[in-house]
């Protein structure tokens, strides 16, 4: 699934260890979220787009989901 | 946190119990007080051998976390990490498709088992042997191919 933690990371100056302490989980995982290898699931989801103040919406891009 | 901290603490004694058993089975040993201690066939030493280098490996991994566990104990920052990779989803998701911890308490026994009957029988040895190390080999295996695919 493709995200925009990356982009949000770098406007927030944040480094995925940062992020990762943030959010509760390992920077291997943010790592994997951002190169589309791994699907956060909702609880994760919600914290990742809670940390950066936004809806998990506009960090998730369900489009892909939503066409099929 | 709290909790985890009393896990960890649980988890270094069981560590430092494993490593005085270690030890103590050790000096033993060295003592020849130990019965069955036979190393007058090439066979009987080899098995002896195999024994007790499963035994230091047990005894070192178990110093090494236990150290490990103490150093997390005084660091915040160590602990908070230790702490996310121990509830991190992709992580426990990995070790369930890896079989763990059912695999390594799986072959743990066996080696116990097979250390057992080393002065029973040769080939329930070998086979409880090969079979728990096969077993710790293959979920590694999965456990690598997962971390590299998810």
């Amino acid at each position: 699934m493709k995200t925009r933690i990356r982009e949000l990371r770098k406007a927030n100056r944040l480094s995925q260890e940062e992020l990762a302490l943030d959010v509760g989980t390992t920077r291997q995982t943010i790592t994997s979220i951002e190169v589309e290898k791994y699907t956060a699931s909702l609880v994760l989801a919600y914290k990742i787009a809670h940390r950066f103040g936004l809806s998990i919406e506009d960090v998730f891009d369900f489009s892909e989901i939503e066409d099929s | 946190m709290d909790n985890f901290k009393i896990k960890l603490k649980k988890r270094r004694i069981l560590f430092i119990v494993i490593v005085i058993a270690v030890t103590a089975l050790g000096v033993l040993d060295a003592l020849s007080l130990l019965p069955g201690s036979n190393k007058e066939t090439f066979t009987a030493g080899m098995m002896d051998g195999i024994s007790w280098s499963t035994y230091i490996a047990l005894g070192l991994a178990a110093l090494a976390a236990s150290i490990r566990i103490t150093r997390m104990l005084k660091d915040e920052a160590l602990l908070r990490k230790a702490y996310n990779k121990e509830n991190d989803e992709r992580l426990k998701m990995i070790r369930s498709r890896a079989g763990m911890p059912i695999i390594l308490i799986m072959s743990i026994l066996m080696f116990v088992v097979a250390i057992i009957f080393s002065s029973i029988n040769e080939t329930v040895f070998y086979t409880l042997l090969a079979a728990g190390y096969i077993q710790l080999l293959c979920a590694a295996g999965v456990k690598i191919y997962c971390l590299k695919t998810m």
